[in-house]
């Protein structure tokens, strides 16, 4: 199925139209060559994708460690607030279990 | 692997989505991606709400999406304000779209945050603890410019949207 007469979905970058978000989806920019559910599309777009994709990927990695060390869920989130780099996350993580243990 | 995340944003009385936007230009249009110079506020005007989402189009492997954050850096010109429904207390719930207006947001409300919040101040599901565990959007995100007589200049600042990725 082609793009719609009436778009409610666009895609920003070949600004094709379509009909619904499944048809967005599996559709291939001729933009950036990808389909949007694939990275190259996003990063395409924006090239500070990655590095945004990578800062939430550590502050998730953080959170599942202070985790398993007994910090609560929104205690965790906290804690990993402002990280955007592995070192900046190992920091907090030490920083956090430093508290802990003086705590107990 | 990592997820795919893009910001949408809505127009129109039909609440037509257009995907993976570049900027999030405010000014006297209802139009995705605009040119503030083409359309520029009058001082004490207002801009055209803004109704955008965190879309993951895929999650890469990765188990959950959660802790949504989203707040402006750098000052706006004059004595404008920058309104939002974002707020880490007394959120109000998914807001329900409708054709973005100019005068003043009755769904933006509070002040768009300056720096990151301490937690999520846009919701996914209604609820600022929601989690995307499989392809979706956040809730709305609305916020609005609400110019000063007095102001005589626009300004550029950056929008941050943020969120935290489980494997």
């Amino acid at each position: 199925m082609g793009p719609a007469e009436t778009p409610k979905h666009i895609c920003g970058a070949c600004t094709g139209g379509f009909e619904t978000e499944e048809q967005y989806l599996s559709h291939k920019c001729t933009k950036t060559n990808h389909t949007p559910s694939e990275i190259e599309h996003v990063e395409a777009l924006d090239p500070k994708f990655a590095k945004v994709s990578e800062a939430a990927r550590l502050r998730g990695a953080g959170r599942q460690i202070l985790e398993k060390d007994g910090f609560t869920k929104e205690t965790a989130k906290e804690a990993m607030k402002g990280v955007s780099t592995e070192d900046a996350a190992v920091k907090k993580i030490k920083e956090e279990r430093k508290r802990l243990s003086e705590i107990k | 692997m990592a997820a795919t995340v893009e910001i949408d944003e809505a127009n129109g009385a039909g609440e037509t989505l257009t995907h993976g936007i570049t900027n999030t230009n405010m000014g006297s249009n209802d139009s995705v991606n605009l040119n503030p110079v083409t359309y520029p506020l009058a001082p004490g005007d207002k801009t055209y709400e803004k109704w955008q989402k965190i879309h993951v189009t895929a999650m890469g492997g990765s188990s959950a999406i959660d802790n949504l954050k989203v707040w402006r850096t750098s000052a706006l010109g004059g004595a404008a304000v920058h309104v939002t429904n974002a707020r880490t207390t007394s959120y109000a719930g998914a807001a329900t779209y409708a054709q973005p207006i100019n005068t003043t947001s009755t769904v933006a409300t509070q002040t768009m945050p300056t720096s990151e919040p301490a937690s999520a101040n846009l919701g996914i599901g209604g609820s600022l603890t929601g989690a995307l565990t499989a392809t979706g959007s956040s809730d709305y995100l609305v916020h609005q410019i609400q110019s000063n007589a007095s102001d005589t200049a626009g300004s550029t600042s950056t929008m941050n949207y943020q969120y935290d990725e489980t494997a």
